[in-house]
């Protein structure tokens, strides 16, 4: 919930009231004046809690229900004892927990040396270093593993191929349908994640507590171990736990790399469930989803708990200029670092992709091979060509839709004294918690029991969408308002303005560019989206990620590079605008 | 004549446990006057001040604007803020980052559907009024805080509300510009006879400004009364020390001797040090009481050699410290166990360590009865 230090002034009754009328109520020491204003509060919470609880309760309920809910069946405790009583769900657990866990490790090694290396050190460009580590962050995370498979691949990997030959090896070294191949790749997705706010963090840390240490007599190593990491640990901490939770839904990884080894964790588990046990396994598949939904919760209950009170973004960012350190000719060698961990862990996978879009058959590049082919192959399959459209179509309206609705939720959170509101907050928060494909279950049950045919409509898919871009949106639109101060509004208010025409004429025209940041975030992510949208695709609703995630599933390297291509192309130009518009540092806390 | 405000038995609560806000105050503000709502933060100055202007509801008590009642919480009346007509400069001056100067000014206006021509007049005679002709095409950002604050004090005025409120205007500004500012609100007010109602935690530009002060305590109402009352005559220990810089010394009434030309001798014991202290006569305090003796640093006179003349109060003491402030020169003088602020003019010079006598007039000895409990 939004408080605001110092002078209470955020809230007081009263604020969206029009016309005094004269039923009253008091509760909890706030008045409930019934007019318009209550009324449309009313109604934006009960959308919301319309859209998140009702696919959530609907997963509850089939996760004890014998059959898919809506057919005939009864209250059962089967799945659970299903679940519990395989040796296999603990196997998963564990695996989960040891390829996150070891992940989280490896990216954060990775992120903070590197931040260190570019914020506090006179290495040589590290300004444009900076830049290219963070690249990943504009790449969907998918084309990355789609990369790390056309390298590593046992047979095919072009990286294996070259070892081969230049070793004289008979098997492939590498394998990337591993754990260790999994960990890999996912450590690399989440390290410009980290990176981003540790970099934020430490660029911000006032150098004049490091400055009062030095003068004080301590030296750069006892600084550093004192006072720098002290202050920056809870940061590198908050980072780690956030990535690591977010790890939790990893959907693409798990599948592309994860299911060809048999190396199972929550998400593939469930979706294996659906998609490849027969008969279709929706028991198990709701049952861990509800488990794996209870454990992601909890933690992120943990780690609000840690967090609370600690200065995740440590003191101010007033513009200072950090210490730093002066590394002689060591400064080469942490060029070199930088430079390495760039090539390896970007230039090589987004070459490869980039090339196997060019190449006729895919492997080892030769000019003769070099072709159009592959984009021209998109561009006349009808279902391709509609997956595009409909990406465009569908993500962009969600976004609109959701940007519009998170606006009116972040208002109510933030700005008034409605009764639902802290209620409103958690509601549009818990997609958070909830994972991709868990998430796309309970949707799946939810709306195919309505009496409205919506099931395989372009409808449901921005429903879907729409669902799972709450908590972001949230976050991003409350973010902006807590900033823009009440007493604008006020004034506005005092001297004279309604309601609607203070929004009209004051709120909307400042909140424009932060509304167009939180729209061009969202519509990246939507059209990232896998795990939610992948049960809700089908003849006439492809979307561009889900038809990449599936030809990748079946090898189609040719033209899922040229896939990838237009995909990241459409991505890197929406965030790029996001981040001119400024909308990017909110964008790190995800 | 009715009052341009009446504030009657207000109270106001911030969620439950939290104590009261604003805790059952009441007062008028006549029609033209200046009156300033002054104590320390968290006082619950800034919220009578929002509840005048209708953006926070009282929960009990009534408001009145003129003769129109715009708040009553046991009628269940809340005139929202938009229908009352007044004009509110803010704290942070809430001027929008995304309107023009003169978009702003004209605000008020065009939400009040006044005519095109008469929006363009009104605004610019507003500028002019607070100085900032020329300056209307400006995007309200690139102005100064000072130049903000004027932007923030045209709009509140151009429409000629019936009440103009200001919370804590000139606190963002530097101390120069205030001072500046200052003089300029007053000169503006005068000249345009619109009621005010200020709110600051700023003894001097209270004093500056008012016709009448209200001093407010922890919610609750401390003094009322002009500049010279609220100064001379305060009547707690809060106001006195809040209001100014003041000597205080605790003591028990050992002794009361009645003299000629209207003073009163009395006795004090302060654990084992007596004192004697001659006072007006009207303050006749009564014997074992426990009283407050409070001088003002400026009512206190110092000399360097002993002086008797019955008719003034004078104590020995010695320099403890010494400082020069340019205009003004301020000591702290050991008397038996107390430390007494003295400010005296520049030619006025001791030395650290310097024996010394201080006096002062009976007159200006202030004597207030020590709250019950205090030590």
């Amino acid at each position: 919930m939004t408080t605001i230090p110092g002078e209470v002034r955020i809230a007081g009754p009263g604020q969206l009231t029009g016309v005094p009328t004269h039923s009253r109520a008091v509760r909890g020491g706030h008045r409930i004046r019934l007019n318009a204003g209550f009324a449309a509060m009313s109604l934006v919470t009960l959308v919301v809690a319309f859209l998140v609880l009702f696919p959530l309760v609907m997963l509850v309920f089939g996760s004890f229900w014998t059959a898919r809910p809506g057919f005939p069946g009864t209250l059962t405790l089967d799945n659970y004892l299903q679940a519990y009583t395989d040796p296999d769900t603990y196997q998963v657990l564990l695996t989960t927990v040891v390829l996150i866990g070891a992940k989280t490790l490896v990216a954060v090694t990775f992120a903070s040396t590197l931040a260190w290396i570019v914020t506090r050190t006179d290495t040589p460009f590290r300004g444009t270093l900076e830049i290219l580590l963070t690249v990943p962050f504009f790449i969907p995370g998918l084309l990355e593993a789609i990369g790390w498979i056309m390298l590593l691949s046992p047979n095919t990997g072009t990286l294996n191929v070259f070892l081969k030959s230049l070793l004289g090896l008979q098997a492939a070294p590498l394998n990337v349908y591993s754990l260790g191949g999994m960990i890999w790749v996912m450590s690399l997705g989440s390290t410009s994640f980290i990176f981003l706010l540790l970099v934020n963090a430490l660029r911000n840390m006032d150098a004049s507590l490091e400055e009062s240490a030095r003068a004080s007599g301590a030296g750069a190593v006892r600084t550093a171990l004192t006072v720098t990491l002290p202050l920056i640990a809870p940061v590198i901490f908050g980072a780690g736990m956030l990535s690591f939770i977010r790890a939790m839904d990893s959907f693409e990884v798990p599948v592309l790399l994860g299911l060809p080894a048999k190396v199972m964790v929550f998400s593939n588990r469930i979706y294996a469930a659906i998609q490849y046990d027969y008969p279709v396994n929706y028991g198990l598949a709701t049952a861990l989803g509800v488990s794996f939904f209870a454990l992601m919760g909890g933690l992120i209950l943990v780690q609000n708990r840690v967090l609370r009170g600690k200065h995740f973004f440590v003191v101010t960012g007033k513009g200072y200029r950090p210490r730093i350190v002066r590394l002689g000719g060591f400064r080469y060698v942490t060029l070199g670092i930088c430079l390495l961990y760039f090539v390896i862990g970007t230039g090589l996978p987004l070459s490869q992709v980039v090339l196997g879009s060019f190449l006729r058959v895919f492997g080892l590049p030769r000019w003769d091979l070099l072709t159009w082919g592959n984009y021209l192959a998109i561009l006349s399959d009808a279902a391709l060509w509609r997956g595009l459209v409909n990406t465009l179509l569908v993500c962009g309206s969600a976004a609109l839709v959701t940007v519009l609705l998170c606006t009116a939720i972040a208002y109510i959170t933030t700005r008034t004294t409605f009764v639902g509101r802290e209620a409103l907050d958690v509601i549009s928060w818990l997609p958070w918690a909830i994972p991709g494909i868990v998430a796309g279950v309970g949707m799946l049950w939810a709306y195919i029991t309505l009496p409205v045919r919506l099931y395989g409509t372009l409808a449901l898919v921005m429903i879907v969408l729409l669902t799972t871009g709450l908590p972001l949106g949230v976050r991003l639109m409350s973010g902006v308002m807590v900033q823009l101060g009440m007493e604008l509004e006020e004034s506005s208010r005092v001297h004279g303005a309604g309601w609607l025409y203070t929004f009209r004429h004051i709120l909307a025209p400042l909140l424009k560019p932060a509304l167009a940041g939180a729209f061009l975030l969202l519509f990246v992510n939507f059209s990232r989206a896998v795990s939610t949208t992948i049960l809700f695709v089908g003849p006439g609703t492809e979307l561009l990620a889900v038809s990449l995630f599936s030809y990748s599933q079946a090898g189609k390297y040719e033209i899922v590079s040229a896939l990838a291509i237009v995909l990241m192309l459409i991505n890197v130009a929406g965030l790029v605008v996001a981040r001119r518009l400024g909308a990017f540092g909110e964008a790190a806390r995800f | 004549m009715v009052s341009a405000v009446t504030v009657s038995a207000v109270v106001k609560e911030f969620g439950k446990g939290n104590g009261r806000a604003v805790d059952n105050i009441s007062f008028q503000v006549d029609q033209g006057e200046l009156l300033v709502l002054l104590g320390p933060s968290g006082c619950g100055k800034t919220t009578t001040l929002r509840m005048i202007a209708g953006l926070e509801e009282p929960d009990q008590g009534e408001i009145w604007l003129g003769d129109r009642q715009v708040s009553s919480a046991a009628r269940n009346l809340f005139m929202p803020t938009e229908k009352r007509n007044v004009g509110m400069v803010f704290q942070s001056y809430a001027i929008w980052p995304h309107m023009t100067v003169f978009d702003n000014v004209a605000y008020p206006l065009r939400v009040r559907r006044v005519k095109r021509d008469e929006v363009l007049d009104r605004v610019r005679r507003t500028l002019e009024l607070v100085g900032l002709q020329g300056l209307e095409r400006r995007s309200a950002t690139e102005l100064s805080g000072g130049q903000q604050q004027r932007v923030a004090l045209a709009r509140a005025m151009v429409f000629e509300p019936r009440l103009l409120l200001l919370d804590e205007p000139l606190s963002n500004l530097d101390a120069r510009l205030r001072v500046h500012m200052r003089t300029e609100l007053k000169h503006l007010q005068q000249q345009t006879g619109i009621t005010t109602v200020f709110v600051t935690h700023d003894q001097a530009e209270s004093m500056a400004l008012a016709d009448r002060i209200i001093v407010m305590n922890k919610g609750t109402i401390a003094q009322v009364g002009n500049p010279v009352e609220i100064y001379e005559r305060p009547s707690s220990r809060f106001v006195s020390e809040f209001v100014g810089s003041i000597n205080v010394l605790q003591a028990q009434v050992t002794d009361v001797t009645l003299l000629e030309d209207a003073a009163v001798l009395v006795t004090l014991r302060r654990g084992s040090h007596q004192i004697r202290c001659l006072i007006h006569a009207a303050a006749y305090p009564s014997l074992g009481e426990q009283i407050l003796v409070s001088i003002r640093p400026e009512k206190l006179r110092l000399h360097a050699v002993p002086i008797t003349d019955h008719r003034l109060n004078v104590w020995a003491g010695r320099i403890a410290t010494a400082a020069y402030y340019g205009d003004h020169r301020e000591y702290e003088v050991e008397v038996s166990d107390h430390l007494l602020r003295v400010t005296t003019p520049t030619e006025v010079v001791a030395e650290r360590g310097d024996q010394v006598t201080v006096a002062c007039d009976p007159g200006e000895v202030l004597i207030m009865a020590a709250a019950a409990g205090q030590p």
